[in-house]
């Protein structure tokens, strides 16, 4: 009777000792993950501002302030000066997908062929935003002349603007 | 009359005896005798036994003594008065099925419905042309046995086993060849009992009121008679006549019985002084008395093996007990060595802080990143280098006219170049078209889907496709 009652004293007590044993394990467990989780985590805020650094400076964009239609418009204002004779039209900013988009159709005279190269060159020379050529026509009129139109799009990365340090 | 000096008979004990089931340092034999109570404390020693305490008690005393006494295991000799003995003839069966029919002829002989016997096959005889098993029976009334039993109980003790006086003296008699018989004589107060024994087993039981409490010229006409009859009856006959106890010593006899008269004297195998042994023979041989002989009923059976299977589980429960604390003193120095380091780790806790609150500043910047370089990873065909290879290609006669690209899926241009030639010559013609043709086909990632040469206005039209690979 004693010994039964002592077991039942010494399970239930196996039992309350197991349960915070276990919960104290878990505990333990989860602290040193975090804190080994710190080092990774310090390693990835070096990686963020090295990023941020280099968008900064290839691309003079900020990361955590982003004007994404500015940007675009900047781009724009930089093709119509390449383009100088040059038929510019631009529609509305577009979503799709992942990306914002600003179709832009172009129309200009070329003089000769290495004219074209420049201009394709020039426009694929684009990263970010980048212009995506969806359709380019070289033709060649009834005088002679040639005209190169090209229908395509300043692509940006549907980046969040306005975020806050 | 004359005094007769007798052979000496060594007590010897039974490999069936209930000695190999007790615990000897917790089991006390008492043996309820006619005046008084005999008690015998004794320890195991090799085969045998050495008596530790040996005391005389009244029986009004016997409550005082199971009340003070801590030994919890005893082996009660009583001397029933009110028993059933005799021969009885059953048939022949699977010894399984005997006692059965035994309990059912009991029954019918002594109308008693709760009767605690025990039986010993003696011979098998042919009655009435039939083959039948001739039995010695003895049985005595549960309501008895439970009376004595029931005292112990009450102060929580336990009786292993309960012997009629015969039963346990004829354990101590000790026969020379398997068949032997013997005939042994002991006296209870006023009366002397009578039994026959074989190999410990008793065959038969007489009792009679003696004249004189020493053995008598009486008692020896008794012997021969009970001798006489026993031949007539069951054919056996003693090869000596055992005296035990008190009739063990030298006694005044004028006759002689048919059978050489011996007396019971202590053996090796019982350490216990000399003079006290006739006086204690009935609980000291109770240590020795078969367990077939035991007389306790199913009922006390049954609770004592139930005292002994929680005796078990009592000691499985200590042991898992002792296990569990076990246990817990290492679930207990397991966790204090854990809550210790948890400590260690919870004091750097303001630099996982600092951490976090680190990152969650470039949550926005992370958010913005992965898209970002994700972008500028997306593979885009460069349609400049295309241009600049087609820049390569030799003409000759031949004139673009127009050059139309459209993207289609993922990284695949369609391009549609038509043009005319000023060749004077077909063959001029021919051979312009397939120079560009073969010029274009090794243009890395372009391939031509169709091509066309119109030699009527002498207008061309090819088809390509270009899709970079990486």
């Amino acid at each position: 009777m004693i010994s039964g009652i002592a077991f039942g004293v010494a399970l239930f007590s196996l039992i309350a000792v197991g349960r915070y044993h276990s919960h104290i394990t878990a505990v333990l467990s989860d602290m040193e993950t975090i804190v080994l989780n710190k080092d990774k985590v310090q390693k990835q805020i070096q990686e963020i501002d090295a990023l941020d650094r280099y968008f900064k400076r290839e691309f003079n964009l900020d990361l955590t302030n982003v004007n994404m239609e500015g940007f675009v418009f900047r781009a724009l204002d930089d093709l119509k000066a390449h383009f100088q004779n040059a038929v510019i039209n631009v529609n509305r900013f577009e979503n799709s997908g992942d990306a914002r988009e600003l179709p832009v159709a172009i129309s200009t005279p070329v003089r000769n062929y290495a004219t074209v190269l420049d201009y394709v060159h020039y426009l694929e020379s684009f990263t970010l935003p980048d212009f995506e050529i969806r359709q380019m026509t070289i033709s060649r009129g009834q005088v002679g002349e040639v005209t190169m139109s090209i229908n395509g799009s300043f692509v940006m990365p549907a980046l969040q603007a306005g975020a806050q340090t | 009359m004359h005094s007769v000096e007798l052979d000496r008979h060594l007590c010897y004990n039974c490999s069936n005896s209930v000695l190999k089931e007790i615990s000897l340092d917790k089991t006390i034999a008492v043996s309820f005798e006619e005046l008084n109570i005999k008690i015998v404390q004794a320890s195991s020693k090799g085969s045998g036994i050495s008596v530790e305490r040996a005391e005389v008690i009244e029986y009004d005393e016997l409550d005082d003594f199971l009340r003070r006494e801590k030994a919890s295991e005893f082996i009660v000799t009583y001397d029933f008065k009110e028993a059933y003995h005799g021969f009885l003839s059953i048939p022949i069966t699977k010894s399984k099925y005997q006692r059965k029919i035994v309990a059912s002829e009991l029954k019918r002989i002594t109308k008693r419905d709760n009767l605690s016997f025990t039986y010993v096959p003696i011979d098998q005889r042919i009655v009435d042309k039939k083959k039948v098993l001739e039995i010695f029976y003895f049985g005595v009334d549960n309501e008895v046995i439970q009376d004595v039993v029931g005292r112990f109980y009450d102060y929580n003790k336990v009786v292993k086993a309960v012997f009629p006086t015969v039963f346990s003296a004829a354990s101590l008699i000790q026969s020379g060849t398997p068949d032997e018989a013997n005939m042994g004589l002991f006296s209870t107060g006023e009366e002397k009992i009578i039994f026959f024994t074989r190999q410990g087993s008793v065959y038969f039981i007489r009792n009679y009121e003696s004249v004189d409490a020493e053995l008598s010229d009486f008692d020896i006409q008794n012997i021969n008679m009970t001798i006489s009859y026993c031949y007539q009856n069951i054919q056996i006959n003693p090869s000596s006549v055992v005296l035990l106890g008190n009739l063990s010593e030298s006694s005044n006899i004028n006759t002689m019985t048919n059978v050489p008269l011996s007396s019971l004297y202590k053996g090796k195998n019982i350490e216990f002084d000399s003079a006290k042994f006739n006086e204690y023979f009935l609980p000291i041989a109770s240590f020795f008395a078969p367990k077939p002989s035991n007389m306790l009923s199913d009922d006390f059976k049954n609770i004592n093996r139930l005292i002994h299977y929680m005796g078990y589980a009592s000691k499985a429960f200590a042991m898992l007990a002792v296990l569990c604390i076990g246990l817990i003193c290492y679930g207990v120095m397991d966790s204090m060595d854990k809550r210790n380091r948890l400590n260690d780790v919870m004091s750097g806790q303001s630099a996982v802080l600092m951490t976090h609150a680190e990152n969650l500043k470039r949550e926005n910047v992370l958010r913005n990143i992965t898209p970002a370089v994700g972008f500028l990873n997306r593979p885009a065909p460069e349609l400049h280098e295309l241009l600049a290879d087609f820049a390569e290609i030799d003409m000759r006669e031949l004139k673009f006219r127009l050059l139309e690209v459209r993207a289609e899926a993922s990284n695949t241009y369609s391009v549609t170049i038509e043009g005319i030639s000023h060749a004077d010559k077909y063959f001029s013609l021919q051979s312009a078209f397939d120079n560009v043709i073969a010029a274009m086909q090794k243009i890395k990632d372009l391939s031509v889907k169709s091509k066309s040469l119109n030699l009527g206005d002498k207008s061309f039209r090819i088809e390509l496709e270009y899709r970079k690979t990486g």
